[in-house]
């Protein structure tokens, strides 16, 4: 019998919180911190294997990347910024580039490179633009609820389903130009959102 | 500074990780020297963590795999080669250039200078560099001072990332960093513009045939009608 692990509870943390596990994690190697951080992070690394638009998706693959994706938290660490990005971008970064490193295994791709040297993760810092998002909290999450459903569906067909624009197009039946201007509004609302509400930030903290 | 940038696209399928690799290679290699889609991009990435963060908790983890994970950390099984790293000095050509991404120099482990150079013409040479993925062939273009190709179309897409010196055709002057994306059909009439010679990241559909490109070459001066 499986247990689910549903500590919904935690997603009501502050997101430095998570920062202070890693750091437990990098400079401590402390399991305890580890493992909150494989409780919260490890469904979200299995729903994003599960939803991956491809013939190689399985739970089985799913399982997987969340090994590799824990695995290389536990192990880079120490490359972890918080002053620089926080935990969930980290992290999401991480699953991207093990997800297509999977999938070239299963496409018996070699090459000398591996997704970290083409979608480098561990060294580049992230610019300081980002401060403004950063940090903030819950309203960070209700600021993706209050999009529209259609924005919603266009960002996960493409930032957790991995399909291409084209692909968008294809499968909705939308124009190119439509699934492009989605996704723009959709970035725009949430940027006008974090910066427009600065006063319930202060509360979060 | 660049100029010529990708497009919110073709930063969003980077970000998004559903850029073929070599396509990634020429995003990754402009965002070296890009500072403006660097921070679209990280911005991009936060975007997508959101959406990742914000997934409907339906997936359930076997608890147990926690010891499984912390298994394999306390005993690791190295089965993979170990990575192979650019040798000192493979870039040396390109050392004035402090922007280029490391993924290249891991692409001519033996270092720029022993690639297989391949003269086009009295201007141009191009090596091949090992493919990414199976849709697209990857290569260095090395353009000499003075240098012209002739005016040629493209049989696929064609992705230009100019990593030293500069050139320029109809539409303008491309310089280090810059990301140019020519679709099927469309020509131009490239020309190298300084004094300094121009090295050039190129990803091409496959197979496009660089012969059959830049042997048209021979003659700069003859004005060379293309047939379409
Ligand atoms: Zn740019």
């Amino acid at each position: 019998m499986e247990k689910q692990i549903e500590k919904h509870s935690q997603t009501d943390k502050p997101k430095d919180d998570w920062a202070e596990y890693m750091l437990r994690v990098a400079q401590y190697k402390d399991a305890d911190a580890f493992s909150e951080l494989f409780s919260h992070f490890g469904p979200k690394v299995k729903a994003y294997g599960l939803s991956l638009n491809s013939m190689h998706t399985s739970p089985e693959m799913a399982d997987e990347l969340v090994q590799e994706v824990m695995i290389k938290v536990w192990e880079k660490a120490r490359f972890f910024k918080p002053e620089k990005a926080n935990v969930s971008t980290w992290i999401f970064a991480i699953a991207r580039n093990c997800r297509i490193d999977y999938l070239r295994k299963m496409k018996r791709i070699t090459s000398p490179l591996s997704a970290d040297d083409l979608w480098p993760v561990f060294e580049e810092p992230e610019p300081e633009t980002l401060t403004e998002l950063k940090n903030s909290g819950l309203q960070i999450e209700k600021a993706v609820h209050n999009l529209p459903v259609e924005q919603v569906a266009i960002l996960r067909e493409v930032y957790i389903e991995g399909k291409t624009h084209a692909e968008v197009a294809e499968q909705t039946g939308l124009p190119l130009g439509t699934v492009k201007s989605r996704l723009r509004l959709a970035m725009e609302k949430l940027r006008t959102s974090l910066v427009a509400d600065p006063g319930e930030r202060a509360g979060t903290q | 500074m660049t100029q010529h940038c990708p497009d919110s696209q073709w930063l969003t399928e980077y970000v998004a990780g559903s850029l073929s690799e070599s396509q990634a290679l020429c995003v990754s290699t402009h965002l070296n020297f890009c500072e403006t889609c660097r921070s679209q991009a990280a911005e991009l990435n936060t975007v997508g963590a959101l959406v990742f963060d914000n997934q409907a908790p339906s997936a359930s983890v076997d608890p147990a795999m926690f010891d499984q994970i912390m298994n394999r950390i306390e005993n690791p099984i190295h089965t993979e080669q170990p990575a192979l790293s650019a040798r000192p000095g493979a870039l040396e050509p390109l050392s004035a250039v402090e922007k280029l991404p490391l993924a290249i120099g891991k692409l001519m482990p033996e270092g720029m200078d022993n690639l297989r150079w391949k003269k086009l013409g009295k201007h141009i040479r191009v090596a091949n560099l090992d493919r990414l993925d199976e849709q697209r062939d990857i290569s260095l273009h090395k353009l000499m001072p003075g240098g012209t190709v002739a005016e040629h179309d493209h049989h696929g897409e064609e992705i230009t990332v100019v990593l030293c010196g500069s050139f320029s055709d109809q539409d303008g002057v491309y310089r280090a960093g810059d990301f140019i994306v020519r679709k099927p059909g469309e020509t131009h009439r490239p020309m190298v513009t300084d004094d300094e010679e121009c090295i050039c990241l190129s990803v091409c559909d496959a197979p496009v045939k660089f012969t059959g490109m830049f042997t048209r070459l021979l003659n700069p001066l003859v004005a060379y009608q293309h047939k379409h």
